[in-house]
């Protein structure tokens, strides 16, 4: 074991964490408050980062602002298709999971053929390196720290200090007694899947100059957004992070230290978990929904 | 009349649960709906206030008619509901329960007012921010009637408050209801099955049996009557 | 004649037909493939309706094809084992694992399950990335021999393997159907429209529920054998999630109110589908995105359901009423159950 390489280790840890936070806490809130499993948030995030690569890297938008056009346009894009494909089927398990795999099939599908299935790359809007502690970090992945956790404390104020969070987790509660309070049900989960979509569009600025950017690249995202929630528990905001943050260690110690049964060992670790510990290792501390 | 029921019919899969009743509540007025488990008391409330819509007949609410007004409007005209079980949103605060109570309201009060709850019900002040799910049963019931009265409504429904309180408990619950029919002007339709407790708070009451009202009128006359007597009374 | 008895009698025997004679009228390799592919599936698809019939979603069938796959394989090169013995002890071990891990997953909500099951089949399809001695890892698991002849029928061409899955294939269906109209049938649609109901009236769900299980993962395993010694190559990369989330969507584009035809049609029609628009895979990915959402939106049903959403179209129309939501068979699914 290469003791060295600790700080290098956490900080790639840190860094694939906190971009998994970001993918999964968009997919743990549509799911908590429109109870859809949206298969395709993946081809969101795809979106978010052909953002990254047309804005950016195309038209020459200055990174942050790319940011925050990425947030709009996934996420308006994500109402328009709450309103018109998931509303109607919102009740009924079997037709959403058909419907939102159906989704991120057209989306990957269409993503295809107007950019084209060839890899697209989109320079590093910080490049250089940081020399402390031994190891070399990348500025840009720093920076990617950093955003995230700026948004995600957007987020948290949003949901837990101020009256729209107060409805959208009333409806992930009761929704029921949401509409008694005069909520409406229908805007909420409309407005939960634009903040959802758009948390995904934002990941994909982040991540597209880091990874590469391509058509198929949905499918690896709402996997690892799955695993997340599951670890945290479905539904959980705290849970997203601390699972996010969990896998982004793990996947980063144990590529390092272990290899690939890393991956083994994580899916026979959550499968024990989730027969005896359902809720995720949150459990009952759950922000969005029970 | 405040509010008004005409010949409600209501339907679960096409079973009749409501048979067409008409019943209604004066402006002031304390009006109780006796009977039994199932016999479609809770399914009333919920027609009345848009959860569940009625298969024909006609609401009324202050002079417009409501029947198919959605859950989340009613609360605007001025009708709130304090469902059966509560229904607090359990991983909520009490704070933030008495907050979203007022989610309707567009005045800047909101503050004032839950002060003035926590005055009315100091045990919600101490259990203040503490998960709803964590009360127990008696201070759920306070939660969720102050949570009703944040919408500042006109007519108040109350389903089965006192269902799985302690006796102790449940013999507050008279002067809350009392309280807020007298010093806040809120006409209150209670749903009961403990007639003995709905008869002495309400001036009028309907009984309901299977869906149909057997019986209705002034709690004087209902409270000498023989088969009342009997059948709720007894023991 | 009635209409029921007409289809039993007529009907049947002619689509029995239809399908032995499949091969020769699509005397053409490619297309004798795509029958291949579509029978395989099929079987699939049968086990994933079975298995939701007692009201579970699983979306990792495709690790327990993967299962009696590699165990075929490992059979026949490392224990030198003929693929006759192979096949049905590959669909035995299959069927085993299903057993074992039905009796411990099955217990777990809808919900909970579902993610189960995808837990186990990413187990699997990793065991086999990261132990590329034995199971030959991303790169694949190459050299599986053909089935010896048999009956004097030697592998050398696309019939014997086509008639072998057909095989395989109206064993299953002959199973379920046996299933479906013995006692069982009632039980299992009592248990996924009404589990409280179910085991109030004393069935035991978990016996039904393992058994139904079992009986899927069985011949997901014997399909697993014939795929891999019909391929002679393997890759964990055919046993992912995603293949079984399709394959599933076969069986709901079919029709789940139709437990045998549904799965069957639903995999013909969707298999065929790109082919028929000669489409690129980009396009495949448009096109099965567009059907999954239309198909739900305006056949609920499925596609078998189609003479009766058209008749429930022709009744809104004279009525003047809005069009209404048709057949929902899944609208007694729910995730809590
Ligand atoms: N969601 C529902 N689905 C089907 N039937 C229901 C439902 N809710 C209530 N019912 C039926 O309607 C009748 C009246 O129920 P309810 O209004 O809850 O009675 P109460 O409140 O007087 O106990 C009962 O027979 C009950 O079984
Ligand atoms: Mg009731």
């Amino acid at each position: 074991m290469d003791v060295s390489l600790i700080p290098q280790v956490i900080a790639n840890g840190l860094m694939m964490g906190m971009s998994y936070v970001l993918i999964a806490s968009g997919l743990t809130i549509v799911l908590g408050i429109t109870r859809i499993i949206n298969f395709a948030h993946g081809e969101f995030y795809m979106l978010g980062a052909f953002c990254a690569y047309y804005f950016f890297q195309m038209a020459g938008v200055p990174y942050l602002v790319t940011i925050l056009l990425a947030i709009l346009a996934v996420g308006v894009l994500g109402m328009g298709v709450e309103r018109v494909l998931f509303r109607p089927i919102r009740e009924f398990f079997l037709p959403s999971v058909v419907v939102a795999l159906g989704l991120a099939f057209f989306l990957a599908g269409t993503a295809a053929w107007l950019f084209g299935p060839e890899e697209k790359v989109v320079t590093s809007p910080f490049p250089g390196v940081l020399n402390a502690l031994g190891a070399t970090f990348s500025v840009e992945r720093l920076v990617v720290i950093l955003i995230a956790i700026v948004i995600m404390g957007g987020l948290w104020y949003l949901i837990t200090r101020t009256k729209l969070g107060r409805a959208l987790r009333g409806v992930a509660q009761d929704r029921e007694a949401a509409s008694l309070q005069g909520i409406s049900v229908n805007g909420m989960c409309n407005i939960s899947m634009g903040i959802g979509c758009g948390l995904a569009g934002a990941a994909g600025v982040l991540l597209g100059p880091i990874f590469i950017v391509h058509p198929y690249l949905g499918a690896l995202a709402i996997f690892k957004a799955l695993i997340v929630i599951i670890l945290g528990g479905i539904g959980s905001m705290p849970g997203a992070v601390l699972g996010g943050l969990l896998l982004g260690f793990i996947e980063s110690f144990g590529l390092t230290y272990l290899g690939g049964v890393t991956d083994v060992l994580l899916f026979a670790f959550i499968f024990v978990l989730i027969l005896f510990r359902p809720g995720g290792l949150m459990g009952r501390v759950w922000v969005i929904r029970h | 009349m405040l509010l008004e029921l005409k010949e409600i019919k209501v339907h679960y899969d096409g079973l009749e649960a409501v048979k067409g009743i008409s019943m209604n509540v004066a402006e002031g007025e304390i009006v109780a709906v006796l009977g039994a488990n199932g016999a479609g008391k809770s399914t009333i409330l919920r027609a009345i206030v848009g959860l569940k819509a009625p298969t024909s007949g006609e609401i009324w609410f202050k002079g417009e008619r409501i029947d198919r007004v959605a859950a989340q409007s009613i609360i605007r005209k001025g009708i709130a509901l304090v469902p059966e079980g509560r229904k607090l949103f359990p991983h909520m605060s009490v704070h933030e329960n008495l907050q979203i109570g007022a989610y309707a309201r567009k005045d800047k009060d909101i503050a004032k007012d839950i002060e003035e709850m926590y005055e009315h019900f100091p045990i919600l002040r101490e259990r203040r921010s503490l998960d709803a799910e964590s009360l127990s049963g008696g201070e759920q019931q306070m939660a969720a009637i102050a949570r009703a009265l944040m919408a500042k409504p006109d007519l108040l429904l109350l389903d089965e408050p006192t269902l799985g309180l302690s006796p102790l408990v449940r013999a507050e619950i008279p002067k809350i209801v009392r309280d807020i029919n007298q010093k806040r002007g809120v006409s209150i339709l209670l749903v009961e099955q403990n007639a003995r407790l709905a008869l002495r708070l309400a001036s009028r009451a309907y009984v309901l049996e299977t869906g149909t009202i057997s019986l209705e009128g002034d709690t004087e006359t209902l409270l000498s009557d023989e088969r009342i007597k009997r059948v709720y009374l007894a023991g | 004649m009635s209409r029921r008895e007409l289809a039993k009698w007529v009907g049947l025997p002619l689509l029995a037909l239809l399908f032995l004679a499949a091969p020769f009228i699509f005397n053409d390799p490619y297309y004798q493939h795509l029958l291949i592919l579509i029978c395989t599936w099929s079987i699939l698809a049968l086990g994933f309706l079975l298995i939701l019939s007692v009201g579970q979603f699983t979306i990792g069938h495709a690790g327990f094809m993967a299962i009696g796959a590699y165990a075929s394989a490992l059979l026949t090169t490392k224990v030198g084992v003929s693929f006759w013995f192979a096949l049905p002890l590959a669909a035995v071990i299959a069927a085993i694992f299903g057993a074992v891990m039905g009796w411990v997953m099955l217990r777990a909500r809808m919900g909970a399950f579902l993610l189960l099951t995808l837990c186990f089949a990413e187990v699997v399809r990793l065991t086999i990335v990261y132990w590329p001695s034995l199971l030959g890892g991303r790169a694949g698991f190459p050299n599986i021999p053909r089935p010896d002849a048999i009956f004097g029928m030697a592998f050398d061409s696309k019939f014997p393997y086509y008639y072998l899955i057909l095989f395989l294939l109206a064993v299953m269906v002959f199973v379920i159907y046996r299933m479906d109209r013995s006692k069982f049938g009632l039980t299992f649609k009592s248990i996924a429209q009404n589990p409280p109901l179910a085991q109030s009236v004393g069935v035991h769900l978990m016996r039904y529920k393992i058994l139904a299980f079992t009986v899927a993962c069985f011949f997901a395993g014997a399909a697993g054998s014939f795929y891999a010694h019909y391929l002679t190559f393997l890759s964990p990369e055919y046993f992912t999630v995603w293949k079984s989330l399709i394959v599933q969507m076969y069986a709901i584009i079919g029709g789940i109110g139709f437990m045998i035809a549904g799965p069957i049609a639903g995999a013909a029609f969707l298999v065929v589908l790109p082919e028929l628009l000669r489409a690129t895979e980009t396009f495949s990915f448009i096109l099965y995105g567009a059907v999954f959402i239309l198909v739900i939106f305006f056949i609920p049903g499925g596609l078998l359901s189609l003479p009766q959403q058209v008749g429930v179209w022709r009744q809104a129309l004279r009525r003047r009423a809005k069009i209404p939501g048709g057949i929902r068979p899944w609208q007694y699914l729910r995730p809590g159950s």
